[in-house]
């Protein structure tokens, strides 16, 4: 009988035991499924956040060069815009973090308004009406070194400098056709140096007023280079000083010079 | 034979109650929590970084960094930062889970850290 009660109560704790580890196993199944995804969402959530740090510091060392190009010269006025473009298109960042790699360019994007949901490079994100807007391509890929994340995404940016660039070429371009009108229009007086000195005073003047209002900063300078035949050079010079870019303040100077023959 | 018995009834259990530990979705649990938490910390630093901008982020004075981070902290979750020559004066407890970034600018990298207060 004792025997009996003996076996019984082994059958019995085996069950209850047996019961307990199943109701184990069903609950760590779902605990470890539920890590598993826990985990490769962590490990999505880290590359997503290494390529979004990646683009905004790739972006932004494009900004940081962009303003270097610009303001380590002088640019044309007749082919500003073309110029900075070619400058612009040189430029290119490459950035590892981690298993991360990102590669950027740039280029010189139209003039509009559009807004970009890259948070982070305030004020220099989105393009704006009338500034130097740029157009960044951003590549970024990795993986994880097991392989149960892979990243990639290419991505569009609309970055912008406060560089008014069509309108200070404007107004150089403006300058220039002023003084040629002016002194130009003197004929055979262009040499007479009061002559000229009065009239290209005058158009130096007016010019410089119509920028200041504008913000800009133009000068212009003349030379009589032969008075026989009678020949005045000048050299225009148009700055937009004060550009805050990433780098601080910087000044960015466009320039045309020639020649005018009576 | 009621010693085999009780032999064979004690090995039972006592495998039984050794699976369960070895097997514990307690821990599991925790761990996917900790992960969970280190998530949550690590947008938070991205919330941080739009805020302040990476161009400011990048110009910024070390005493600059720390004090615009004081304002992001609050009692229960605090944030600092650690730079190529500075550390903002407070940093995570040991033993407290916290999570970071790094900053990899041209002139140096810049850590931000976030850490909840009081939570080992």
């Amino acid at each position: 009988m004792a025997t009996r009660k003996a076996v019984a109560a082994s059958i019995a704790s085996s069950i209850i035991f047996s019961s307990l580890l199943v109701s184990n196993f069903v609950v760590y199944s779902g605990a470890a499924e539920n890590f598993r995804l826990v985990s490769l969402a962590t490990e999505e959530q880290a590359f997503r956040v290494q390529a979004a740090l990646a683009t905004g510091i790739s972006l932004l060392d494009l900004i940081d060069g962009a303003q270097n190009l610009l303001s380590s010269g002088s640019f044309a006025c007749s082919n500003a815009t073309d110029s900075v473009a070619q400058v612009l298109s040189s430029e290119s960042v490459n950035i590892g973090a981690g298993s991360l790699r990102s590669h950027s360019t740039v280029t010189l994007a139209p003039d509009g308004n559009s807004t970009d949901d890259l948070a982070g490079l305030q004020p220099f994100n989105g393009s704006v009406d009338g500034m130097t807007n740029l157009e960044a391509t951003t590549l970024a890929q990795g993986a994880a070194p097991d392989g149960s994340v892979s990243y990639y995404a290419s991505e569009q940016h609309f970055l912008n400098i406060p560089l008014r660039l069509g309108s200070l070429t404007g107004q150089c371009l403006g300058a220039e056709a002023e003084f040629a009108a002016a002194v130009g229009g003197l004929g055979g007086d262009m040499c007479n140096s009061t002559v000229l000195l009065g009239a290209a005073s005058a158009v130096a003047a007016s010019v410089s007023r119509s920028a200041a209002a504008d913000g800009f900063v133009v000068s212009v300078s003349y030379f009589v280079t032969s008075a026989q035949p009678c020949r005045v050079g000048y050299w225009i010079s148009a700055q937009q000083q004060n550009i805050q870019g990433p780098e601080g303040a910087f000044t960015f100077t466009e320039e045309e010079s020639g020649y005018l023959e009576a | 034979m009621r010693v085999v018995d009780l032999s064979v009834a004690a090995l039972i259990g006592f495998a039984s109650v050794g699976a369960i530990a070895v097997w514990n979705p307690v821990q599991l649990s925790v761990q996917a929590q900790a992960y969970s938490e280190q998530a949550s910390l690590t947008d938070y630093l991205m919330h941080v970084v739009s805020g302040l901008g990476l161009p400011w982020l990048q110009q910024a004075s070390p005493n600059a960094i720390c004090s615009s981070l004081l304002s992001y902290s609050n009692s229960s979750l605090q944030v600092s930062a650690e730079g190529r020559d500075f550390v903002c004066s407070t940093g995570p407890p040991a033993g407290v889970q916290s999570a970071s970034i790094v900053l990899q600018f041209p002139r140096g990298n810049l850590s931000l850290l976030a850490w909840r207060q009081g939570k080992q």
